[in-house]
């Protein structure tokens, strides 16, 4: 992967691409009022995206795919056989200025590879914590493009290559409704409900 | 450290049911997520993991084990170190928030 300004240069030869359609995004069930939260992404390092670099959003090009990247991200976090509540959520989305980092054409451009791409982010940004002059290359290439005013970028999925993720920079969204997250009614009323104060739930539910 | 930004209106939901738009207030609502404050300490982050996991013992393994995340240090010597905000985060982004 090139680096700083001759990646910088080389994002300015990729042709952003645009995406309209459904994706999919996987919130644990406990966090119903919050769906649409970006605030673990900004917090957190991920594969694209180092802490406090965007508030980012992680989609997946199907349901499935969403559950199982949240299924191995759960069980790499915690010891435990068993599994929360989770709910598949579709979203849809309007997109103008991705990058395409499974375009063979813009792998070579950036000299990198999928296999790169796909690597071991994590004990990248591991090594990296110990010293600072270590890098994850994906780290680096979320943060150029961001910078460029990439939307997002679409990348294929490390535990299923064939298909393909989207992390988009919500701050560099820049129309109206581009991400849509479509409830069904009872979610957004109990949405409503549990955003009420617990003394007027309480005598709501006793009626 | 980052700066946030606001995106007003790009991000918006949608009710399925009827096809109306809820209101950009709501959207935006994940600004005051709920259970995170920059001073989280033991008892509350140990709580946030047990919640998101269902099992305490699970929780305090988590708690106890070295993360690489957190450049190798467990998350308890994190919090001790007045990092709890990051631990938070590293919860909440498996929690898909």
């Amino acid at each position: 992967m090139l680096r700083d300004q001759d990646l910088d240069a080389a994002l300015r030869q990729c042709t952003p691409s645009t995406h309209a359609g459904r994706l999919y995004r996987v919130v644990q069930l406990q966090y119903l009022q919050t769906l649409t939260s970006t605030e673990g992404a900004w917090r957190a390092d991920n594969r694209y995206t180092a802490v406090e670099v965007s508030q980012a959003m992680y989609l997946a090009q199907a349901p499935d795919l969403a559950m199982l990247e949240a299924t191995r991200q759960f069980q790499r976090a915690f010891d435990t056989p068993t599994f929360p509540a989770y709910s598949i959520l579709p979203v849809d989305v309007d997109l103008r200025r991705i990058l395409d980092v499974t375009r063979d054409d813009h792998q070579d451009t950036l000299e990198t590879s999928i296999e790169e791409l796909s690597g071991d982010w994590r004990a990248a940004r591991a090594r990296q914590l110990k010293d600072p002059t270590r890098h994850v290359v994906t780290h680096d290439l979320g943060k150029a493009a961001k910078d460029a005013g990439f939307e997002g970028i679409k990348y294929s999925s490390a535990y299923d290559p064939a298909r393909w993720n989207i992390v988009l920079f919500t701050e560099n969204l820049t129309h109206e409704r581009q991400v849509v997250f479509d409830l069904p009614d009872a979610v957004i009323q109990a949405q409503a409900a549990l955003s009420m104060p617990k003394k007027k739930r309480g005598a709501r539910t006793k009626k | 450290m980052g700066k946030k930004v606001t995106t007003k209106g790009s991000i918006a939901v949608r009710n399925a049911t009827t096809g109306r738009f809820v209101g950009d207030a709501y959207a935006l609502r994940h600004e005051a997520a709920p259970a995170v404050t920059a001073t989280a300490k033991d008892t509350m982050v140990k709580g946030i993991a047990a919640r998101m996991t269902g099992s305490k013992a699970a929780a305090e393994r988590w708690y106890d084990k070295p993360n690489g995340l957190l450049g190798g240090r467990t998350p308890k010597r994190a919090v001790k170190d007045g990092d709890s905000d990051r631990v938070v985060g590293l919860l909440l982004n498996v929690a898909g928030q």
